[in-house]
């Protein structure tokens, strides 16, 4: 760079700014008395010209929604809050379930659960009372967590289980239960993982623990794609 | 959707870029906010990687590869800078990765694409459109020829008009050291367009 050292600084200035400063140098009044300087903002000015021809860059119309398509799958599989982290929008039950896919519900599923889950429903017979406090406790735990994110009632598990209360709400749960598992044993387990939630992974759990399928179908084949 | 900072008032001081703002509420699990960030920042890195790699075929490729990433990191974000800063930071890693894997120590000159690219344009162009389509050719082969780091400083400064401390936070190199990177881009560009700038001066 062939100019002046006072000059130096201000032709610095410009190339870090804009067009505009360039041009603005070249009027500057050593620029107008100094050949050297003046040849040296003409020779950048001419460069920056020939730049400027590639500013037109054509950017593909629907770029974004071509993009966002294509990133649909992998946005599926990072779905949801990173961990340490609160969810920005809480929202309530029924906005997150309509947020889930259409299910295809394999015929006769219902059914297949229901049987599953009649020892721990017989189990409620005195002769029992310790495996039906279990599967009671569970399906509390799973009800009250469901309420507490609809923002019907405060979440209190330790002391709903404690009076082993309320039990009569299990045939609602368990039918919602039935519901999510419909939709867990749907063909399409990778839209289903995409939408987990929270509330889906503890009936996993749950169901995991409690063994309802004789089969090992739902909650077993969850995990394995989870 | 509602700015990026809606009754949030963690997000509040970050609605000077909402970038970063929307960043956050897709790392807190706000989808909406990704959208966002795709569709605002996905021209720029569009044309961040014409002007950088050329008018390769598979950039819509490479601004989805961006975006992947961003999916990918988004555990790791911090604020700590804007987010063009850190997004650029991703799209410069990948020009990177995506020169060498052309030709491992060649420049897209000395293989020849960018004659290619040049013919094709050539080729495309009315006739009246041919010598500014040469100019044009020359001037991108002219960025290409130039180092990855200096030609990514001169994009982002010269096209993307960012301030050099935000080029050496893309870079991770220091504002000087910036300046003096231009200074070198902006000396071999001299020389390579010299014809050009001969006529452009006359």
């Amino acid at each position: 760079m062939n100019v002046c050292a006072p000059f130096r600084a201000e032709l610095e200035r410009a190339l870090a700014g804009s067009a505009d400063a360039l041009a603005r140098l070249a009027s500057h009044e050593h620029a107008r008395t100094c050949t050297a300087c003046r040849a040296e903002v003409t020779r950048e000015r001419a460069l920056d010209s020939l730049l400027v021809r590639l500013s037109a860059s054509e950017v593909p119309s629907a770029l974004a929604r071509r993009v966002l398509a294509r990133l649909a799958s992998e946005r599926g599989a990072a779905a949801g809050p990173v961990a340490g982290r609160a969810g920005a929008d809480d929202g309530d039950l029924d906005e997150v379930l309509g947020g889930l896919p259409a299910p295809r519900v394999p015929s006769g599923l219902a059914a297949r659960i229901l049987q599953g889950v009649a020892p721990a429903r017989e189990a409620r017979r005195p002769g029992s009372v310790r495996t039906w406090l279990f599967y009671a406790a569970a399906v509390l735990l799973v009800a009250l967590t469901l309420w507490s994110r609809a923002g019907l009632r405060p979440a209190s598990p330790g002391v709903e289980l404690a009076q082993g209360a309320e039990l009569e709400a299990d045939e609602e749960l368990l039918a919602y239960a039935v519901e999510r598992w419909e939709l867990l044993d749907d063909g399409d387990l990778d839209l289903w993982l995409a939408s987990l939630d929270p509330v889906d992974e503890l009936l996993i759990e749950f169901a995991d623990e409690a063994s309802w399928f004789e089969d090992g179908s739902g909650g077993k084949t969850a995990r394995e794609g989870d | 959707m509602p700015g990026p900072a809606a009754d949030d008032p963690e997000l509040d001081q970050h609605s000077i870029d909402p970038g970063v703002a929307w960043m956050l509420r897709y790392q807190r699990g706000d989808e909406r906010a990704f959208d966002r960030l795709v569709e605002r920042y996905s021209p720029r890195v569009y044309a961040l990687l014409t002007r950088f790699l050329g008018p390769a075929e598979n950039r819509e490729d490479l601004v989805q590869e961006v975006f992947l990433r961003v999916i990918r990191s988004r555990s790791d974000y911090r604020p700590d800078a804007r987010f063009s800063t850190w997004l650029y930071r991703i799209a410069f890693n990948l020009c990177v990765n995506e020169s060498e894997r052309r030709r491992p120590g060649t420049s897209l000159d000395e293989r020849g694409e960018l004659h290619e690219v040049w013919r094709d344009e050539r080729a495309s162009a009315p006739g009246a459109a041919l010598e500014r389509e040469d100019l044009v050719a020359s001037v991108r082969a002219a960025i290409a020829a130039l180092p990855a780091r200096q030609r990514m400083a001169l994009v982002l400064a010269k096209y993307e008009e960012l301030p050099y401390d935000e080029v050496g936070g893309v870079l991770g190199i220091s504002e000087k050291a910036v300046k003096s990177m231009i200074h070198r881009a902006r000396e071999a560009l001299r020389a390579r367009l010299s014809p050009f700038l001969e006529e452009e001066v006359a």
